[in-house]
């Protein structure tokens, strides 16, 4: 049966009623005044800069949901196209009740709390392999997180007793990570990758994922990435188990891995019954 | 403790005996039981006062359906015949709330059943979706009958730029609405009849009535259900109590296991004092394994164990399931453990990787487990409670200190405990140090027990140095290690290499490669036998050497140097 | 010249299968076009479908793009698999049947049927093995076909252990230019279609091989147990980083079978070892092998995969588009080419080709 930790570690959030907006659920643009729907845009048509383009941008600010289009600044790019600022008006509010954002929730733990429950739930360190996989040369946020010096004044992963940490560093090749983390019997493989909207980023980052699966290592890996543009929707979308953005500090990272141990462990055990 | 630990039995017995009456029951209720859903959640909710959402409620109503299924097959054996708390409450009247007209598989739906509004609510916006397909279907046939265009499943129809006359015609159609373009297709969708526009806005808003209607009914029935709360907890405990009692029961069964005979500490005889012992012996709700509990200094038994009547301790046939598994899956037979202890120490000596760790921890592992309430993996048991257990850890490595200091460091939690009855294994202290006083160390420490120890304790200590039992005067075991014929180093044909040296044309081995572990595993007897004045001393650690596959020059010169057979 | 010949749908309702995961060769192949255009044709064939995601699908926004994402609507009666944490009010719309197992950062898997229309967000579980449990779950449960939703690239689903059949989606977004696509889509399908060993006593020793989960060679003509040939299981319980280690130990094998991941890297070397002596090679099923191109070595499975059809989504997620007769008939010329004539449909225009496709007529 489960524990109370992590039993529900998850949340829909309603947004509105939190910090933006407190007063209303319709919100639009703040231009000048609160709620004007005023608004800048910039972009570039393939068109020659003149009057025919300028009708063109305000034809393609009008698609875009914008009342009384204006250009701002026209500036021609080469011969056959036209740089635009424009000002526009926004009328349809966003409606902040039917929006819902799936969040992840865990507790933030301390250092000794999740030392304490890892030692509990493992009576071991739990083994964490992280590695910046592909082509991928930045190691920047991997070391934030892993580093015993770790991130704003938070430590790292490896300034915890529960955790032992091997930093595998960049451009792994993803069979490689999948090797070593198979070596040391991993239990959580910290991947970070820039992923940018080119597919090769994301391709590497489900390559990993099936590799793990044709492993028949992916049920026993909490599966972690992270990077610039890295959320959790996404994450789970690529088949990882939890995925953190910028400003992810150590201690976020660790508190989940603990959290999520402990949560499998008490599973585990069920089913084992 | 004795007694309480007696009943435990007394009801495990019980189930393990409705067991053997009818085995298809209890692997119903072990079905049962796998289906449960966690209710603790949903339980805390219901306490706060919360509205439970349809999942939490369907988990409810899976318990409700599991405690009913349970309650009828304990029924067929005479529930009395079951201990009392393992016996649910019937949930009947929260079931009825739960599943309105429902006995079957446990499911959980806002049925119209809770709520007449809901159920109008819900038939008009049904007849005004009807309303809505046809009023579109009706759009759609036009649509297709005047354009010989099929909409597809996804609702667009595509027409191609070179049918001219069809393009034209369709964007003359106030039914459709042109959506995208590429450089051959046009998109169109269907766009809504004025009626069918009308029917959306009713059915937005009859959607959100259905909602809050649907929200209403969760409210009034989490309100409902709290009233049932005592009896769903009640219940959530028994099931709770079953599933660890059947669990028990199938362990037992799938280990084979034994009820131990529990005696009172020194007062063994070793003719079935087990029920004596039971009488009321005072000694606080500790339990056997939890620290810092002193023992009653009115039941201290009599010192100078060593001329008692009986052993303290005996196991026949032990065996340690992890170990047996790990044996079993390699294909090798398992030697269980055997051993009578009747003093307050006793040595074990043996081969390297001759199972004396191994008989270490079953010895401990069978004490926790019947200490724990558990059946015992052996053919017999005899024991007194002990008061706590210590595991000397072997290799185990502390960060900053050596595998001495640490060993140092880890024997005084025992050392600290004098005056509680200890069940003590070591592990080859002072193997990480200087021999003779690694030997010295140990011996003292022994010797301490012997001299000090007026609670009865046990101390079994494995060791290499052979002397160490006879010096002490207590009982020697040892491994019967190697077998004769694989003794004979030079003419042997030795373990062969492992599978490292790769594979030779011609060989017909199709079993897993192994390496000289294997053939180890296969050679060497398990069992501990007692050490009498002419027992011989086996000397196996040359061949274990060359079995794992150490260069053969340097275990002829070790022969040499030990001066074996001269 | 209403369209009324043979469907994709159709392919799907007359195969028999009861379980087909739609996967895709990339992001914006229309993965989920597809699963709605059979939601919707399937349900009106009167079948019970079984809703489920390998990952995520139906959000409103691409988690990734930030663009609109076509959502799944679950007719009355069809089964659904999903998150607690993304099901929010869609709840009250279904009878549950089974909350279950654990999704993670999304909470507990709920089951349950709906008792009206329900737009749905399908969150589905972290693990191929665990995505096999819930699709049999949902056909316990009553549903006559499972769709299971790839996620992104992602192939796993596809796997003969997880589902019956595969449809394989592909589009502009692999390669806009549609020669290169079409290459790349025929190593797709060829890699897809791997088939058993040709030879049955190696067929029927490579299925006893990958329940043990380690590499084994298989031998012939050493009078073992299984005909003419024996297995020889060797203590590696993967290729990865021992590529070269494992060729060493191969001997005179026939073939040699791999329980895990076929890497590129081990594939070039099992060529270059093939060079002095053949050697098969054989991999649990067609997802675990990762090779990026044609291996030059001959490699089968033990386990084939069913594929269905290809689907075609003639526009990227950038708004161009081909001419989606053209693309069906390119891609379908230039998998009969290779030797695969599996139907191609493009769900949207209702361009299709099952030319040379056998087995397609409706009884």
């Amino acid at each position: 049966m489960e524990t109370g930790i992590g039993h529900r570690n998850c949340q829909v959030t309603s947004g509105g009623r939190a910090s933006s907006a407190p007063h209303s659920d319709l919100v639009l643009p703040y231009g000048d005044e609160l709620n004007d729907g005023l608004m800048q845009v910039s972009f570039t048509l393939p068109v020659a800069a003149g009057a025919l383009a300028e009708e063109a941008a305000r034809q393609a600010m009008k698609l875009m949901g914008l009342e009384d289009p204006q250009v701002a600044e026209a500036a021609a790019i080469g011969n056959n196209a036209t740089f635009f600022i424009g000002y526009g008006r926004l009328t349809r509010p966003v409606e902040l009740s039917k929006l819902r954002v799936a969040k992840p929730m865990w507790q933030e733990l301390d250092q000794g709390t999740i030392n304490r429950l890892l030692q509990e739930t493992l009576a071991r360190p739990l083994v964490v392999v992280g590695a910046a996989t592909g082509q991928d040369a930045h190691t920047l946020g991997l070391d934030a997180i892993l580093n015993y010096k770790g991130f704003a004044g938070n430590r790292g992963l490896e300034a915890y007793s529960a955790f032992k940490v091997v930093n595998m560093g960049s451009q792994v090749p993803n069979e490689s990570l999948v090797a070593k983390a198979r070596e040391l019997t991993a239990d959580a493989i910290l991947v970070s990758q820039v992923v940018t909207e080119r597919n090769v980023h994301l391709a590497n980052l489900t390559n990993l994922v099936e590799l793990l699966e044709a492993e028949g290592l992916r049920d026993k890996v909490v599966l972690v990435v992270g990077g610039p543009r890295i959320t959790h929707a996404l994450a789970v979308e690529l088949g990882y188990d939890a995925g953190f953005g910028p400003g992810t500090r150590p201690q976020d990272v660790a508190s989940y891995l603990a959290q999520e141990i402990a949560r499998r462990h008490v599973e585990l055990g069920h089913l084992h019954e | 403790m004795e007694q309480s630990l007696g009943h435990e039995f007394d009801r495990l017995e019980a189930a393990l005996g409705l067991w053997r009456k009818n085995p298809d029951l209890f692997t119903e209720m072990l079905g049962i039981l796998e289906s449960l859903k966690d209710p603790l959640h949903a339980i805390s909710l219901l306490q706060e006062g919360q509205v439970l959402s349809p999942a939490e409620l369907f988990i409810l109503a899976n318990l409700c359906a599991c405690v009913r299924r349970i309650r009828h097959l304990q029924d067929q054996t005479g529930i009395s015949k079951w201990p009392a708390n393992t016996v649910p409450p019937g949930l009947e009247p929260a079931e009825v709330l739960l599943a309105p007209g429902s006995q079957g598989q446990p499911r959980f739906y806002i049925s119209d059943a809770y709520s007449a509004s809901l159920a109008e609510t819900r038939r008009l916006r049904k007849h005004k979706q009807e309303m809505w397909h046809r009023e579109m279907a009706k759009q759609a046939r036009a649509v297709e009958t005047a354009l010989g265009v099929r909409i597809s499943g996804t609702g667009e129809m595509a027409i191609r730029k070179t049918g001219r006359a069809q393009l034209e015609k369709a964007r003359l159609m106030p039914e459709l609405g042109e959506t995208r373009q590429t450089l051959s297709h046009v998109y169109f969708k269907l766009k809504p009849t004025r009626d069918a526009v009308n029917l959306e806005t009713e059915l937005n808003l009859l959607k959100a009535k259905q909602r809050a209607q649907e929200t209403e009914v969760l409210r009034e029935l989490s309100g409902k259900l709290k009233q049932h709360l005592p009896v769903v907890e009640a219940a959530s405990q028994a099931l709770g109590e079953l599933d660890f009692l059947l669990s028990k029961a199938e362990l037992a069964r799938a280990t084979d296991a034994t009820r131990p005979e529990i005696i009172r500490p020194g007062a063994g005889d070793g003719s079935g004092s087990g029920k004596a012992g039971l009488s009321a012996k005072h000694r606080g709700p500790g339990e056997g394994l939890s620290p810092g509990k002193g023992m009653d200094s009115g039941i201290q038994p009599e010192p100078g164990r060593n001329s008692s009547p009986g052993p303290d301790l005996i196991l026949q046939g032990a065996f340690h399931p992890i170990v047996l598994n790990e044996v079993k899956s390699r294909g090798g037979t398992y030697q269980p453990v055997s051993i009578e202890l009747d003093s307050i120490v006793s040595v074990i000596t043996g081969p390297n990787m001759g199972g004396k760790t191994v008989a270490l921890s079953t010895v401990g592992l069978c004490v926790a487990m019947a200490q724990w309430g558990l059946m015992v993996p052996c053919n017999y048991m005899k024991f007194g409670l002990y008061d706590f257990i210590y595991f000397q850890p072997g290799e185990e490595q502390t960060p900053g200190l050596s595998s001495f200091a640490a060993e140092i460091v880890s024997l005084k939690q025992p050392l600290a405990r004098a005056g509680e009855r200890g069940l003590v294994l070591l592990d080859e202290v002072g193997r990480g140090t200087n021999p003779s006083q690694g030997r010295a160390l140990y011996a003292a420490l022994l010797q301490y027990y012997l001299e000090n120890d007026t609670a009865g304790s046990t101390v079994i200590a494995t060791t290499h140095y052979h002397g160490l039992a006879a010096t002490l005067g207590v009982p020697h075991w040892q491994v019967r290690g190697l077998a004769t014929e694989a003794l004979g180093l030079k003419d042997s044909k030795g373990p062969e290499a492992g599978e490292g040296a790769g594979w030779s044309e011609g060989s017909e081995r199709t079993e897993l490669a192994g390496d000289g572990l294997d053939w180890l595993y296969r050679h060497m007897d398990y069992t501990l036998q007692k050490v009498g004045p002419d027992t011989p001393t086996p000397q196996d650690a040359l061949v274990v050497a060359k079995a794992l596959g150490l260069d053969a020059a340097i275990i002829d010169k070790a022969l040499k140097f030990h001066g074996r057979g001269g | 010249m209403i369209e009324t010949a043979l469907h994709l749908a159709d392919v799907v309702a007359h195969s028999g299968i009861r379980s087909v995961a739609i996967v895709g060769t990339a992001k914006n192949v229309g993965k989920t076009v597809t699963m709605n255009y059979l939601v919707s044709e399937l349900s009106a064939k009167g079948l019970t479908v079984g809703l489920v995601s390998s990952g995520r699908d139906g959000e409103a926004i691409d988690a990734f793009t930030g663009r609109p994402k076509p959502s799944v609507v679950a007719p009355q009666g069809a089964w659904v698999a999903t998150a607690e944490g993304v099901l929010g009010e869609a709840a009250a719309g279904l009878e549950i049947a089974d909350v279950s197992g654990h999704q993670g950062l999304f909470g507990r898997l709920v089951l349950g049927r709906a008792a009206e229309p329900v737009a749905l967000e399908l969150v589905g579980p972290r693990s191929a093995r665990e995505l096999g449990v819930l699709v049999n779950k949902l056909l316990d449960l009553g549903a006559d076909i499972v769709l299971v939703d790839g996620a992104l690239d992602r192939m796993a689903a596809a796997s003969p252990k997880v589902t019956d059949a595969t449809i394989l989606a592909t589009g502009a977004s692999l390669d806009m230019d549609l020669e290169t696509m079409a290459q790349q889509l025929g190593f797709i399908v060829w890699l897809l279609s791997r088939p058993e060993h040709p030879v049955k006593g190696i067929a029927s020793l490579a299925k006893q091989a990958v329940e043990k989960d380690r590499v084994c060679f298989i031998h012939a003509g050493r009078g073992g147990m299984q005909g003419r040939y024996t297995l020889r299981p060797i203590n590696y319980p993967t290729v990865l980083g021992v590529e070269d280690e494992i060729l060493e130990r191969a001997g005179d094998a026939a073939a040699v079978v791999v329980p895990g991941a076929v890497s590129q890297a081990f594939l070039d070397s099992a060529r270059s070892w093939a060079k002095q002596r053949e050697l098969a090679v054989i991999a649990s099923d067609a997802v675990g092998i990762f090779a990026s191109k044609r291996p030059g070595v001959s490699l089968y499975v033990t386990r084939p995969l069913n594929l269905l059809a290809v689907t075609v989504n003639p526009v990227t997620s950038l708004g161009i588009s081909h001419d989606p007769r053209e693309m069906v008939r390119v891609i379908s010329a230039a998998l009969r080419d290779i030797g695969y004539a599996v139907p191609v449909f493009d769900v949207v225009s209702g361009e299709k080709s099952t030319e040379g496709v056998s087995g397609m007529a409706v009884g």
